[in-house]
């Protein structure tokens, strides 16, 4: 640019679009969900690390049948564990404060309808298991463990509800369940499990922290796919990330902690409500007319949502 | 029993590994002896083939000549024929051979040596006709062979045409004909051998490629690959065999194996070639034995001995060959890895005072190479390696019994000292110390010292251990220097200093003082100083030279500290002024004069005296604040007192001491505003300001009657030289205490900041006028309190939230910064100093728009902030300096303020930007941020510094970078924007902008030519990785993996073709600071098609196995070689036939031993048809294009 015409109009164009963005920006007033930090930032560069972790899967040549087959009897154990479990805390008055237990049936149906959405050649399992913390958790082999906690006092629609299994159904499709035992998959084709486990766990301690914030938004992102391929309201993802968000105590996130942010195996749940619920917007600016539905009625009923079982109240309605 | 006959089977399998070890080592001795016997005789054989080609030449030259006569000797003997009646028809065939003959066309016979091979040919030819004799026929086929040396064949023949004339000839060429027969042969066998190994230049002609590579294959390759695939699946029972067996026989598998290996590297030793391997295949042979006896009683699944010491023994026998080995090998690596691995199998037994004494002993072992060769490396290595080891011995299991660590104790010493010694030999004599051995000796030292601490039993008496072994150190280094080792003298005799103030500082432990302690270290310094005085070794003068002041800082801060201690008072000031009067004889010493430290610690310490006579005299209730005010008076008052008959040097120190008191009290003053009772301020406010007044009435003073620069200190020269006075210092800085003075009591002056800074603007005028430079230091430093304060307030003063009222806040402190740069004129310097207002004046800005728009929106501040930096850049490139105007202008720090805005852009970015999700038309505005980022950056890579200006290297030598900080913003932009299925396609799109802009402006943008092949191989890599066996929710087809896959990899290929056919990356140029990319660049360019071709081969074919259905595996994999059979006939490069031919080996033996057996019936014979009728195709495109193979080698 040695021409100072030319150089004059690119300086002044720039500096326009600059000073035009913080017009905007001042009178929008666009906010930060949370203090400063590094997790967008480690989350995206946590890719390459991922990559290699999925890299290392492929070398290792483990399956999915390998998986399957761990899968199962990890699914045994973990069935056994809540047998012994409810009948432990069975007399434990504190328990009577969540409130009843989901009937199976109804986790079934749902686990068949997530089912018709997996790639994977497992049968997905939903199973409740009696806790006070909030949480899922996928396991290798299609089985999805929720706490009683998490059905009783956070999920408040069938909507939320598909949203929390559609991002433990990721984990499992996107392969990261089987990301985590994979040595342990490997090992166990010559009898040498213990080591397998070993290798495992310092594979988690060493490297998962680079990444597990990567994987945890590559499930929300599917999630959210789900959810658009589904029937039900796209909010819901932000709105179960909302609801644990008021359920836990996230205070500290407003600091700068460079170690905290590194150290997290989830991305902020304020970064996951703003992306969420920005995203949804926008797609219900671009579908205004689209039906979908919350399921809150579906969830008090505890019936699936599907063409014979939707409920008007349910419908949502998006005014401009 | 399962397992006695499975031992029996692996015990035949062993001989049968030990045959097979035996023929290949045979097979390669043997070749080894051929290529021995090849390279001895190349030469005698250059000499021979020289000799026969010299002699083929004169015969070639007679047969011309008897060429030339042929044509009437065939016409003889065609008369001849005629008259006895024999063919009427001979004439004409004659005349036809004779013709032919004349008019041979020697320019069509490529090779000159040939030439008259080919003549005879011809000629042997038509005698065949005429005489159809069987030599003639065989001649022939002696010329269809391609050697050179066959020529002579051909000379052979030509006689037998003449054997009629000349008989005596015939049988001498006749010999001829073996001869040249066997150095065909010969020839044929050697023939790269003498190409490759020598630089003779013979015409011959080569073998074509292909064959070349068909006898290789068949005739080693086959033998060779089939002997490793038969160890390897050996190795595969094995190691299913390991599983079955019981530890004691896998004990005895691992001995074998390591016998094995043992044996295979004493063998491979022999061979110089192979004697790196063989140091590794041995390495691995001890290692592994010294595994089978640790697991032998460690490890659950190979354990099978109980008797602790029978394991032990064995532990010990396993650690004595691996020091064995590592002592008879030569290799430093070798040796530190047996060493470390001996160790390492003693940490895990349960540790006793034997297994410390055992451990020691492996590493005073290991220590012993370091005797037998100069292994620095090593020594190093094993001193750590033990150092951990006793770390581990000590804090692993149970507390330590006495006896454990009085072992310890002495073990360390033992071996320290061993390690100490390695360095006093005369492999080490040297005057300059090497880097490695000076930090393995003072490391040395140091693991000494920490493992006497870790295995210290904390008696009192250590101290004259330590101190004892000061002194034997102190002759010991002395001794080095006799060695002339010197520069282990300097460092023992260093360490030995260290040693003896451990041992002065061992002396609490005698529930003596810490004050007095360190006195005594004072004291000792000062002895030390005198013997290093007396040794005469300027480093060792140099080291005590500054451990005496710095003893007696420690000192001095330590007497302060003690200055409330009422209790002590007395003996402190006896100790003080023992050790000042020390330190002035010290000084006053003729032979020490030179050197004034000792005054200004003789100096320190009698005011340190002063001090605490003042304090034990009157008790004030700010302590620190008056002492310290009292010692600068005092300060002042030796200097007036000393200004005309005192020593300069002397003078010159108090004037050091004067200044350091005058700043510390001055931060003393700050920093009790921030503590004192508002009760009390306004005392506090008057015993500040009446100091100040002293201050500044001492320094006018001296100023007027002394002259300006009598209380002054010299800077160096490359700050500038200049003579700067605290007084005047402090006399700036009034402004700052008063604005923290305001600040902290608001409610008097309201608002403050126009207050102060009116202060400020009268101030730096007066500096302007006057041009007391001090007096801008001051200022200087005034702006930075009064800025701080004033952005204080932004962020306290709740009344403010107003954005008119803010920046009407910030304004007074913007004006007085923009006035210090206009009033920057420096009269010594003839030149502006600016640079402290533009720093002071951007940051304040800085932050001042960070806190007042933050709180709107963190976005906010990191646009303005890069808005700032193009108009930063912009008025420098404006303003840049020329020849016409002034020097000190601002341009250069603008420069630096715009890329201090542009960091702070980023950070920001990455901070807060990041975060937001929102969007606005459909764009979010976190990437219009990172864009309009990148527009300005850009713009800074494409604005030169004018030409006309004076050249400002660091902003030259930067811009060029602005290209990578562009593509890095943009990188992460797109990474966080695109979702991980289509990111391979905006790297490949990527590739292509960047291949596509270093096409059309290569001078600026060449670079991005390479960067475009590392965005495509990414593109490859996350295909490969990620898109290859990723799900996706989403039933859209643009969201379907193998579709992208499938969409990325043509694109790649387009890519490289792009790349292929119109050459970037060679153009590819990186400026300085990237040199590394340069080299990366030339070693891809050098074999570029393997660089790009081979990566997209590899990842397709990974592609097609981990994103289709086993089934189809093999029809795509043949397609793809397909295209790697053809891009090699488009490139006549052979590697990629070789590959495509391997490849489709490999795809042959999948299609017989899986698609055959595992595949439906239709989907076998699809495959069947597929890969046939693309291997039928390539054998086509083989038959048509196959010659330019040919041609190309």
């Amino acid at each position: 640019m040695q021409n100072p015409k030319i150089r004059s109009i690119v300086f002044f164009a720039i500096l326009s679009l600059g000073l035009g963005l913080a017009a905007l920006l001042h009178f929008t007033r666009v906010k930060a969900p949370m203090g400063p930090t590094l997790a967008p930032l480690l989350q995206t560069a946590g890719q390459v690390p991922q990559g290699m972790d999925r890299l290392l899967t492929k070398v290792v040549a483990v399956n999915d049948l390998d998986e399957k087959e761990l899968g199962l009897s990890m699914r045994e154990s973990i069935e056994r564990e809540i047998v012994e479990h409810k009948n432990v805390v069975n007399g434990n008055l504190l328990y009577l404060l969540l409130s009843s237990e989901v009937e199976p049936a109804y986790l079934e149906e749902l686990s068949k309808k997530i089912q018709s959405s997996a790639k994977k050649p497992f049968n997905y399992l939903i199973l409740e298991y009696p806790s006070f913390s909030h949480n899922a958790i996928a396991l290798p082999g299609g089985t999805i463990v929720l706490t009683m906690a998490l059905l009783s006092f956070v999920v408040e629609s069938e909507a939320q509800l598909f949203a929390i299994l559609a991002h433990e159904m990721a984990h499992i499709e996107l392969g990261h369940c089987m990301n985590t035992v994979k040595f342990q998959l490997a090992a166990q084709k010559i009898k040498a499990t213990k080591l397998g486990k070993i290798a495992d766990l310092g594979m988690h301690l060493l490297a998962k922290h680079a990444f597990s914030k990567t994987q945890e938004d590559e499930a929300d992102a599917y999630a959210f796919d789900l959810l658009l391929e589904s029937q039900y309201d796209p909010r819901a993802l932000a709105e179960i990330f909302e609801n644990l968000s008021k359920a836990s105590d996230h205070s500290n996130e407003q600091n700068f902690n460079p170690f905290r942010d590194y150290l997290a195996s989830h991305p902020p749940l304020a970064l996951r409500i703003e992306k969420y619920a920005k995203k949804a917007d926008e797609w219900w600016r671009k579908n205004p007319d689209a039906v979908r539905y919350s399921g809150k009625q579906n969830w008090v009923n505890k019936t699936v949502l599907s063409p014979q079982n939707s409920y008007e109240s349910d419908r949502v309605i998006i005014s401009n | 029993m399962g397992d006695l006959y499975f031992i029996i089977f692996l015990l035949t399998l062993f001989p049968l590994f030990a045959i097979i070890a035996f023929i290949l080592a045979n097979i390669a001795r043997k070749r080894s002896k051929r290529a021995e016997k090849l390279s001895i005789d190349t030469e005698s054989h250059v000499h021979f083939v020289e000799e026969r080609i010299r002699s083929l030449n004169s015969r070639i030259n007679e047969l011309e000549q008897r060429l030339d006569l042929l044509p009437q000797q065939i016409q003889e003997l065609a008369e001849l024929l005629a008259k006895e009646g024999i063919l009427s028809s001979t004439h004409e065939i004659a005349d036809q051979v004779a013709t032919s003959l004349v008019t041979s066309e020697l320019e069509h016979v490529e090779y000159g040596t040939l030439s008259a091979t080919a003549i005879a040919a011809d000629t042997v030819l038509a005698a065949d006709t005429v005489l159809a004799t069987d030599t003639a026929i065989a001649t022939d086929t002696a010329i269809a062979t391609d050697t050179a040396i066959a020529t002579d064949t051909a000379i052979a023949a030509d006689t037998v045409l003449a054997t009629d004339t000349v008989l005596a000839t015939d049988t001498v060429l006749a010999t001829d004909t073996v001869l040249a027969a066997d150095t065909a042969a010969l020839a044929q066998d050697e023939v790269e051998v003498l190409s490759a190994s020598t630089s003779y230049d013979v015409p011959l002609i080569q073998r074509p490629a292909f064959a070349r590579f068909e006898k290789t294959i068949f005739e080693n390759w086959v033998g060779i690959l089939g002997s490793v695939i038969l160890v390897a699946g050996i190795g595969f029972i094995g190691i299913y065999g390991a599983l079955h067996v019981s530890p004691f026989y896998r004990f005895l598998m691992m001995l074998g194996l390591s016998g094995l290996l043992g044996v295979g590297s004493s063998l491979l030793r022999q061979r110089e070639r192979w004697q790196g391997f063989a140091g590794w295949i041995g390495s691995a042979a001890a290692a592994i034995l010294l595994f089978a006896c640790f697991a032998s009683s460690a490890i659950q699944g190979l354990q099978w001995i109980e008797n602790a010491h029978i394991a032990l023994a064995l532990l010990l026998f396993g650690i004595f060959v691996n020091l064995a080995f590592a002592w008879l090998t030569a290799s430093q690596l070798h040796a530190s890895i047996h060493s470390i691995l001996s160790l390492l199998a003693l940490v895990f037994i349960p540790p006793n005072s034997l297994t410390l004494v055992i451990g020691s002993l492996v590493a005073a072992g290991a220590l012993l190479f370091s005797f037998k060769h100069r292994w620095d490396r090593h020594l190093l290595t094993v001193l750590l390696s033990y150092f951990a080891y006793l770390l581990v011995q000590r804090y692993v299991g149970d507390a330590k019994s006495a006896q454990f660590l009085l072992t310890g104790k002495l073990a360390i010493i033992a071996v320290g000292l061993e390690a100490a010694l390695i360095h006093y030999r005369k492999d080490y004599q040297s005057q300059r110390a090497e880097t490695l051995p000076v930090l393995t000796h003072i490391l040395n030292w140091l693991l000494i010292g920490a493992g006497l601490a870790v295995y210290s039993t904390g008696s009192r008496w250590n101290a004259v251990f330590v101190g004892a072994a000061a002194v034997l150190l102190y002759f010991l280094a002395r001794r080095g220097k006799k060695l002339g080792v010197h520069w282990v003298y300097v460092c023992d005799m260093i360490i030995a200093e260290i040693f003896a103030l451990v041992a002065i500082a061992l002396l609490h432990r005698f529930e003596v003082d810490l004050f007095f302690i360190m006195a005594i270290a004072v004291l000792q310094t000062q002895l030390f100083f005198v013997l290093m005085h007396k040794e005469n070794d300027a480093k060792l003068k140099l080291f005590a030279r500054c451990l005496v002041p710095l003893a007696g800082f420690v000192l001095a801060i330590m007497a302060l500290s003690r200055i409330n201690m009422e209790s002590h008072v007395l003996e402190d000031m006896s100790v003080l002024a023992l050790v000042a009067l020390s330190s002035y004889w010290l000084g006053a010493r003729v032979k020490y004069r030179a050197i004034p430290w000792h005054f200004l610690q003789g100096s320190i310490l009698a005011q340190c005296f002063v001090a605490i006579l003042t304090m034990y005299i009157n008790r004030w209730d700010q302590p620190t604040l008056a002492w310290m005010g009292i010692i600068l008076m005092e300060s002042i008052l030796f200097i007036f007192l000393n200004r005309t008959k005192g020593d300069d040097k002397v003078l010159h120190i108090q004037k050091i001491i004067m200044h350091i008191t005058a700043v510390l009290w001055l931060f003393v003053a700050l920093y009790s505003a921030f503590g004192f009772d508002q009760e009390y301020a306004a005392d506090y406010f008057a015993l500040v300001l009446s100091v100040f007044g002293f201050i500044i009435f001492a320094g006018i003073w001296l100023h007027k009657h002394e002259g300006p620069n009598f209380n002054a200190i010299s800077l160096p020269r490359r700050v500038g030289g200049l003579q700067i006075s605290a007084l005047w210092i402090i006399a700036g800085l009034v402004a700052s205490t008063l604005a923290l003075f305001f600040y902290l009591k608001p409610s008097i002056f309201v608002p403050w900041e126009i207050s102060v800074c009116a202060i400020l603007a009268i101030l730096l005028t007066l500096r302007s006028k006057l041009q007391i430079n001090e007096l801008g230091i001051g200022l200087a430093l005034s702006f930075i309190a009064v800025g701080a304060l004033s952005l204080a307030s932004l962020t306290q003063d709740e009344s403010s939230t107003n954005l008119l009222i803010q920046l009407v806040k910030i304004l007074p402190t913007l004006v007085v910064l923009s006035l210090s740069i206009y009033l920057s004129y420096v009269k010594a310097l003839q030149r502006h100093i600016t640079w402290i207002g533009v720093y002071a004046l951007n940051a304040y800005l800085a932050i001042a728009l960070g806190l007042i728009f933050g709180p709107q929106s963190e976005m906010l501040p990191s646009v303005l902030w890069m808005a700032l930096s193009l108009i930063a850049l912009e008025v420098a490139l404006r303003l840049a300096p020329t020849e016409d105007r002034p020097r000190g202008h601002v341009s250069k720090h603008l420069i630096v303020v715009g890329l201090g805005y542009m960091l702070l852009f980023i950070g920001s970015h990455i901070l807060y930007n990041l975060q937001i999700e929102i969007y606005f038309l459909g764009l979010k505005l976190r990437a219009a941020a990172a864009v309009f980022g990148m527009l300005t950056i850009a713009y800074y890579f494409l604005s030169p510094w004018p030409q006309n200006a004076k050249p400002l290297a660091f902003f030259n030598a930067l811009r060029p970078f602005f290209l990578e900080l562009i593509l890095a913003l943009g990188v992460l932009t797109l990474a966080m924007e695109i979702s991980s299925v289509h990111q391979p396609l905006v790297w490949m799109l990527l590739a292509a902008i960047c291949l596509a802009l270093a096409r059309f402006f290569p001078a600026r943008l060449s670079r991005l030519g390479f960067y475009s092949l590392v965005a495509a191989w990414t593109a490859l890599a996350h295909t490969v990785i990620t898109v290859s066996t990723i799900h996706v929710a989403s039933t859209q087809w643009y969201k379907s993996p193998w579709l992208v896959g499938l969409a990325v990899l043509i694109l790649h290929g387009v890519y490289l073709a792009a790349l292929v056919f119109k050459p970037a990356l060679e153009q590819s140029q990186f400026p300085k600071g990237l040199g590394a990319f340069n080299k990366l660049r030339d070693r891809v360019v050098a074999k570029k098609n393997l660089w790009i071709f081979y990566p997209f081969f590899i990842g397709t074919a990974l592609f097609i196995y981990w994103r289709f259905d086993s089934t189809l595996l093999t029809v795509f994999w043949v397609a793809e070689i397909f295209g790697i059979f053809s891009l090699s006939i488009l490139l006549r490069e052979n590697h990629y036939r070789i590959l495509a031919l391997a490849a489709l080996g490999i795809c042959l033996i999948r299609l017989v031993f899986f698609d055959l057996v595992g595949s439906p019936v239709l989907t076998r014979g699809l495959i069947f048809v597929g890969v046939g009728a693309i291997m039928l195709l390539m054998n086509a495109m083989y038959l048509r294009f196959g010659r330019r193979f040919d041609a190309k080698s």
